[in-house]
Protein backbone atom coordinates (compact mmCIF):
# COMPACT_ATOMS: atom_id res chain seq x y z
CA UNK A 1 0.00 0.00 0.00
CA UNK A 2 1.86 3.44 -0.59
CA UNK A 3 2.01 6.08 1.65
CA UNK A 4 -0.06 8.79 1.65
CA UNK A 5 1.22 11.87 1.57
CA UNK A 6 -0.02 13.40 4.95
CA UNK A 7 -1.97 16.82 4.85
CA UNK A 8 -3.13 18.54 8.03
CA UNK A 9 -5.58 21.23 7.56
CA UNK A 10 -8.03 22.10 10.80
CA UNK A 11 -7.67 18.44 11.53
CA UNK A 12 -8.30 17.11 8.45
CA UNK A 13 -5.56 14.40 7.75
CA UNK A 14 -5.41 11.35 5.41
CA UNK A 15 -3.59 8.40 6.79
CA UNK A 16 -4.78 4.75 7.47
CA UNK A 17 -7.10 3.13 9.80
CA UNK A 18 -8.90 5.78 11.95
CA UNK A 19 -10.03 5.59 15.59
CA UNK A 20 -13.02 4.20 16.91
CA UNK A 21 -15.58 6.41 18.90
CA UNK A 22 -18.13 3.99 20.25
CA UNK A 23 -21.35 4.43 22.37
CA UNK A 24 -23.11 2.48 24.35
CA UNK A 25 -27.02 2.28 24.59
CA UNK A 26 -29.91 0.79 26.69
CA UNK A 27 -33.29 0.69 26.54
CA UNK A 28 -36.18 0.65 28.87
CA UNK A 29 -36.26 -2.93 28.73
CA UNK A 30 -32.46 -3.55 29.75
CA UNK A 31 -31.25 -4.36 26.07
CA UNK A 32 -27.86 -3.19 24.66
CA UNK A 33 -26.86 -1.87 21.55
CA UNK A 34 -24.41 0.45 20.50
CA UNK A 35 -22.72 2.75 17.71
CA UNK A 36 -19.68 3.98 16.20
CA UNK A 37 -18.18 7.01 14.66
CA UNK A 38 -14.39 7.08 13.10
CA UNK A 39 -12.17 9.49 13.73
CA UNK A 40 -8.85 11.10 12.46
CA UNK A 41 -5.58 10.06 13.93
CA UNK A 42 -3.49 12.67 14.82
CA UNK A 43 -5.09 14.62 18.27
CA UNK A 44 -4.40 14.28 21.63
CA UNK A 45 -6.67 12.22 24.24
CA UNK A 46 -8.53 15.20 25.60
CA UNK A 47 -9.21 16.06 22.10
CA UNK A 48 -11.19 12.49 21.50
CA UNK A 49 -12.47 12.68 25.32
CA UNK A 50 -14.28 16.02 24.26
CA UNK A 51 -15.77 15.24 21.00
CA UNK A 52 -17.16 11.76 22.38
CA UNK A 53 -19.06 13.91 25.34
CA UNK A 54 -20.00 16.73 22.60
CA UNK A 55 -21.47 13.53 20.43
CA UNK A 56 -22.98 11.46 23.37
CA UNK A 57 -24.79 14.39 24.46
CA UNK A 58 -26.01 15.00 20.79
CA UNK A 59 -26.91 11.35 20.27
CA UNK A 60 -29.16 11.74 23.44
CA UNK A 61 -30.93 14.35 22.03
CA UNK A 62 -32.47 12.07 19.76
CA UNK A 63 -32.75 9.09 20.99
CA UNK A 64 -35.00 7.90 24.06
CA UNK A 65 -32.16 5.27 25.53
CA UNK A 66 -29.43 5.84 28.03
CA UNK A 67 -25.89 5.83 27.01
CA UNK A 68 -24.11 3.58 29.35
CA UNK A 69 -20.28 3.74 28.04
CA UNK A 70 -18.19 5.66 25.85
CA UNK A 71 -14.98 4.63 24.77
CA UNK A 72 -12.14 5.63 22.13
CA UNK A 73 -10.23 2.84 20.22
CA UNK A 74 -6.98 3.58 19.89
CA UNK A 75 -4.94 1.06 17.08
CA UNK A 76 -1.13 0.91 19.00
CA UNK A 77 1.40 0.08 15.60
CA UNK A 78 3.83 -2.53 17.27
CA UNK A 79 5.42 -3.02 14.11
CA UNK A 80 8.62 -1.03 14.55
CA UNK A 81 9.29 -3.68 17.39
CA UNK A 82 11.14 -7.03 16.97
CA UNK A 83 8.35 -9.80 17.02
CA UNK A 84 8.18 -13.31 15.93
CA UNK A 85 6.95 -13.41 11.77
CA UNK A 86 5.31 -16.54 12.33
CA UNK A 87 4.12 -18.70 15.19
CA UNK A 88 5.51 -21.85 16.94
CA UNK A 89 4.55 -24.77 15.58
CA UNK A 90 3.64 -25.99 19.46
CA UNK A 91 1.59 -22.20 19.68
CA UNK A 92 -1.75 -22.79 21.07
CA UNK A 93 -4.10 -20.23 22.38
CA UNK A 94 -5.76 -22.59 24.74
CA UNK A 95 -2.32 -22.72 26.42
CA UNK A 96 -1.78 -19.78 28.61
CA UNK A 97 0.17 -18.56 31.67
CA UNK A 98 -2.10 -16.95 34.24
CA UNK A 99 -0.04 -14.11 36.17
CA UNK A 100 -1.12 -12.09 39.07
CA UNK A 101 0.51 -9.18 40.78
CA UNK A 102 -0.48 -7.37 43.74
CA UNK A 103 -0.87 -3.50 43.47
CA UNK A 104 -0.05 -0.40 45.55
CA UNK A 105 -3.52 -0.65 47.28
CA UNK A 106 -3.43 -3.97 49.28
CA UNK A 107 -6.53 -6.07 48.37
CA UNK A 108 -6.50 -5.20 44.42
CA UNK A 109 -4.58 -7.17 42.60
CA UNK A 110 -3.60 -6.99 38.49
CA UNK A 111 -4.05 -10.23 36.73
CA UNK A 112 -4.51 -11.28 32.93
CA UNK A 113 -3.64 -14.35 31.01
CA UNK A 114 -1.33 -14.99 28.58
CA UNK A 115 -2.34 -17.22 25.50
CA UNK A 116 0.24 -19.39 24.05
CA UNK A 117 2.11 -20.40 26.77
CA UNK A 118 5.89 -21.70 26.01
CA UNK A 119 5.31 -24.76 28.08
CA UNK A 120 9.40 -25.47 28.61
CA UNK A 121 8.87 -21.83 30.67
CA UNK A 122 7.11 -24.07 33.24
CA UNK A 123 8.72 -26.13 36.12
CA UNK A 124 8.55 -30.05 35.09
CA UNK A 125 5.74 -32.13 36.98
CA UNK A 126 4.07 -29.04 38.26
CA UNK A 127 2.10 -26.17 37.04
CA UNK A 128 4.08 -23.94 38.12
CA UNK A 129 6.10 -20.73 35.88
CA UNK A 130 9.31 -21.29 36.61
CA UNK A 131 10.07 -17.40 37.66
CA UNK A 132 13.64 -18.00 37.64
CA UNK A 133 14.31 -18.53 34.02
CA UNK A 134 15.81 -15.34 32.51
CA UNK A 135 13.39 -14.78 30.12
CA UNK A 136 10.41 -14.96 32.58
CA UNK A 137 12.22 -12.97 35.07
CA UNK A 138 12.91 -10.56 32.59
CA UNK A 139 9.26 -9.83 31.60
CA UNK A 140 8.15 -9.98 35.47
CA UNK A 141 10.69 -6.90 36.11
CA UNK A 142 9.35 -4.88 33.53
CA UNK A 143 5.52 -5.44 34.84
CA UNK A 144 6.97 -4.95 38.12
CA UNK A 145 9.14 -1.60 36.95
CA UNK A 146 7.06 -0.47 33.83
CA UNK A 147 8.46 0.60 30.50
CA UNK A 148 10.63 3.49 29.83
CA UNK A 149 8.78 5.54 26.86
CA UNK A 150 9.75 9.27 26.26
CA UNK A 151 6.94 10.80 28.83
CA UNK A 152 7.96 8.72 31.15
CA UNK A 153 7.71 4.88 32.74
CA UNK A 154 4.77 3.85 32.23
CA UNK A 155 3.81 1.57 34.79
CA UNK A 156 1.25 -1.33 34.61
CA UNK A 157 -2.20 -1.02 36.52
CA UNK A 158 -5.57 -3.08 37.65
CA UNK A 159 -8.38 -2.03 36.45
CA UNK A 160 -8.72 1.21 38.67
CA UNK A 161 -5.37 2.64 38.21
CA UNK A 162 -3.65 1.03 40.75
CA UNK A 163 0.24 0.76 40.26
CA UNK A 164 1.13 -3.16 40.58
CA UNK A 165 3.42 -3.61 42.67
CA UNK A 166 5.01 -7.53 42.81
CA UNK A 167 4.61 -10.98 41.14
CA UNK A 168 2.13 -12.95 43.43
CA UNK A 169 1.37 -15.86 40.89
CA UNK A 170 2.59 -17.38 37.76
CA UNK A 171 1.00 -20.60 36.44
CA UNK A 172 0.13 -22.46 33.97
CA UNK A 173 -3.82 -23.03 33.06
CA UNK A 174 -6.02 -24.16 29.91
CA UNK A 175 -8.61 -22.13 28.84
CA UNK A 176 -10.86 -21.83 25.94
CA UNK A 177 -10.24 -18.22 24.12
CA UNK B 1 -10.53 5.81 41.70
CA UNK B 2 -9.78 6.42 38.02
CA UNK B 3 -10.49 3.96 35.35
CA UNK B 4 -7.10 2.95 33.57
CA UNK B 5 -6.72 2.65 30.08
CA UNK B 6 -6.79 -1.18 28.72
CA UNK B 7 -4.38 -2.20 26.12
CA UNK B 8 -5.47 -5.21 24.27
CA UNK B 9 -2.96 -7.61 22.65
CA UNK B 10 -4.02 -10.55 19.87
CA UNK B 11 -1.68 -13.52 19.60
CA UNK B 12 -2.20 -15.92 16.89
CA UNK B 13 -1.25 -19.85 17.09
CA UNK B 14 0.14 -22.16 14.52
CA UNK B 15 -3.35 -22.87 13.31
CA UNK B 16 -3.99 -19.57 13.00
CA UNK B 17 -6.84 -18.99 15.84
CA UNK B 18 -6.49 -15.69 17.73
CA UNK B 19 -6.65 -14.68 21.33
CA UNK B 20 -6.36 -11.76 23.49
CA UNK B 21 -5.19 -10.35 26.80
CA UNK B 22 -5.62 -7.12 28.16
CA UNK B 23 -2.72 -5.12 30.64
CA UNK B 24 -4.03 -1.79 32.02
CA UNK B 25 -1.89 1.14 32.23
CA UNK B 26 -2.61 4.86 33.73
CA UNK B 27 -4.58 7.60 31.95
CA UNK B 28 -1.91 10.19 31.70
CA UNK B 29 0.53 9.73 28.93
CA UNK B 30 0.25 10.36 25.60
CA UNK B 31 -0.38 8.14 22.41
CA UNK B 32 3.00 7.70 21.14
CA UNK B 33 3.94 6.80 25.15
CA UNK B 34 1.59 4.21 24.99
CA UNK B 35 2.86 2.80 21.20
CA UNK B 36 6.34 2.38 22.87
CA UNK B 37 4.97 0.84 26.11
CA UNK B 38 2.94 -1.73 24.02
CA UNK B 39 6.62 -2.36 21.71
CA UNK B 40 8.24 -2.59 25.43
CA UNK B 41 6.22 -5.16 27.25
CA UNK B 42 5.44 -7.31 24.11
CA UNK B 43 8.83 -7.84 23.20
CA UNK B 44 9.15 -9.34 26.51
CA UNK B 45 6.06 -11.15 26.34
CA UNK B 46 6.71 -12.63 22.64
CA UNK B 47 10.48 -14.58 24.15
CA UNK B 48 8.23 -16.63 26.60
CA UNK B 49 5.24 -17.39 24.56
CA UNK B 50 4.97 -19.52 21.22
CA UNK B 51 2.29 -17.67 19.41
CA UNK B 52 2.87 -14.45 16.84
CA UNK B 53 1.71 -10.85 18.11
CA UNK B 54 -0.45 -9.11 15.25
CA UNK B 55 0.98 -6.31 14.53
CA UNK B 56 -1.74 -3.75 15.79
CA UNK B 57 -2.88 -3.77 19.32
CA UNK B 58 -5.37 -1.39 20.56
CA UNK B 59 -5.91 0.97 23.61
CA UNK B 60 -9.56 1.03 24.86
CA UNK B 61 -10.04 4.84 26.77
CA UNK B 62 -13.09 5.52 28.50
CA UNK B 63 -14.53 8.70 28.36
CA UNK B 64 -16.02 10.26 31.83
CA UNK B 65 -19.58 10.76 30.50
CA UNK B 66 -21.40 11.62 33.80
CA UNK B 67 -22.05 15.15 33.04
CA UNK B 68 -24.50 14.15 30.72
CA UNK B 69 -28.02 15.33 30.87
CA UNK B 70 -31.47 13.84 30.47
CA UNK B 71 -29.49 10.09 30.16
CA UNK B 72 -32.31 8.25 31.25
CA UNK B 73 -33.85 5.34 29.30
CA UNK B 74 -37.70 6.14 28.64
CA UNK B 75 -39.62 2.64 29.45
CA UNK B 76 -40.78 2.90 26.15
CA UNK B 77 -37.14 3.40 24.52
CA UNK B 78 -36.34 0.67 22.42
CA UNK B 79 -32.83 -0.29 20.59
CA UNK B 80 -34.45 -2.01 18.30
CA UNK B 81 -35.71 1.31 16.62
CA UNK B 82 -32.91 3.32 15.14
CA UNK B 83 -32.21 6.90 13.62
CA UNK B 84 -30.20 5.80 10.37
CA UNK B 85 -28.40 7.79 8.92
CA UNK B 86 -25.92 7.74 5.93
CA UNK B 87 -23.13 9.50 4.86
CA UNK B 88 -20.84 9.68 1.91
CA UNK B 89 -17.07 10.46 2.45
CA UNK B 90 -15.90 13.49 -0.15
CA UNK B 91 -14.36 10.16 -2.11
CA UNK B 92 -18.31 8.88 -2.22
CA UNK B 93 -17.62 5.73 0.18
CA UNK B 94 -20.92 5.65 2.27
CA UNK B 95 -20.59 5.73 6.38
CA UNK B 96 -23.28 4.47 8.42
CA UNK B 97 -24.27 6.18 11.88
CA UNK B 98 -27.44 3.95 13.49
CA UNK B 99 -28.45 5.50 16.54
CA UNK B 100 -30.44 3.18 18.57
CA UNK B 101 -33.58 4.19 20.63
CA UNK B 102 -34.94 6.49 17.86
CA UNK B 103 -37.16 8.97 19.76
CA UNK B 104 -40.27 8.75 16.99
CA UNK B 105 -41.59 12.16 17.22
CA UNK B 106 -38.22 12.92 15.45
CA UNK B 107 -39.91 11.25 12.40
CA UNK B 108 -42.11 12.94 9.39
CA UNK B 109 -45.86 11.93 10.21
CA UNK B 110 -46.88 8.78 7.80
CA UNK B 111 -42.98 8.71 6.51
CA UNK B 112 -40.03 6.72 7.24
CA UNK B 113 -37.84 9.86 7.24
CA UNK B 114 -36.16 11.76 9.67
CA UNK B 115 -37.29 15.49 10.32
CA UNK B 116 -33.98 17.07 9.06
CA UNK B 117 -35.78 20.63 9.76
CA UNK B 118 -36.06 19.41 13.62
CA UNK B 119 -32.50 21.39 15.50
CA UNK B 120 -31.61 17.91 17.31
CA UNK B 121 -31.34 16.05 13.96
CA UNK B 122 -29.64 18.93 12.23
CA UNK B 123 -27.01 18.88 14.73
CA UNK B 124 -26.34 15.67 14.12
CA UNK B 125 -26.19 16.18 10.95
CA UNK B 126 -23.83 19.40 11.45
CA UNK B 127 -21.08 17.33 13.39
CA UNK B 128 -20.99 14.55 10.97
CA UNK B 129 -20.40 17.42 7.61
CA UNK B 130 -18.56 20.10 9.68
CA UNK B 131 -16.99 17.75 12.63
CA UNK B 132 -16.59 18.95 15.95
CA UNK B 133 -14.65 21.93 17.97
CA UNK B 134 -12.11 20.48 20.12
CA UNK B 135 -9.60 21.98 22.30
CA UNK B 136 -6.80 20.50 19.46
CA UNK B 137 -8.94 21.79 16.62
CA UNK B 138 -12.02 20.23 14.54
CA UNK B 139 -12.20 17.12 14.25
CA UNK B 140 -13.89 15.01 11.07
CA UNK B 141 -15.64 12.17 11.44
CA UNK B 142 -13.99 10.01 8.66
CA UNK B 143 -14.67 5.94 7.12
CA UNK B 144 -11.77 3.96 7.85
CA UNK B 145 -9.24 5.37 5.63
CA UNK B 146 -9.57 8.64 7.92
CA UNK B 147 -11.16 10.03 4.32
CA UNK B 148 -13.79 13.06 5.83
CA UNK B 149 -17.35 12.44 5.75
CA UNK B 150 -18.63 15.21 3.01
CA UNK B 151 -22.88 14.98 3.00
CA UNK B 152 -26.03 13.23 3.76
CA UNK B 153 -27.32 10.66 1.56
CA UNK B 154 -30.38 9.41 4.37
CA UNK B 155 -31.58 10.12 7.55
CA UNK B 156 -34.65 7.91 8.00
CA UNK B 157 -36.11 5.68 11.01
CA UNK B 158 -35.17 1.73 10.61
CA UNK B 159 -36.03 -1.16 12.56
CA UNK B 160 -33.17 -3.67 13.31
CA UNK B 161 -32.46 -6.59 15.68
CA UNK B 162 -30.51 -5.15 18.69
CA UNK B 163 -27.04 -6.98 19.13
CA UNK B 164 -25.61 -6.22 16.05
CA UNK B 165 -22.73 -4.09 15.04
CA UNK B 166 -24.60 -0.79 14.01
Amino acid sequence: MPVSEVVIQEGRCNMALAYTVVFNFVDGKGKESFTKIRVPTGFDISDYIEFGQFVAQEFLDVSTGRITSVSIVVGLDLSTGTFKAVADVLADTFEKALFTFNTVLAGFRSKFKLPTWDESNTIAGTDQIDTADIAVAAFVTAYELGIVTTGGTVRFTDSRDNVADDNDIAREIFRKS
Amino acid sequence: MAIAFQMVFNVQDESGKDATFSLFVPTTFDISDYVEAAIGIGEFIDIIVHGRFKSIAELGITVDISALTGNVAELTSDVEEIAAFQFETVEGRPVDVNIPCLDETLVIAATRELDQVNAAIASIIALMETGVTTTGGQMYPCDIGEIDVDNTVYARERSRNSGRAV
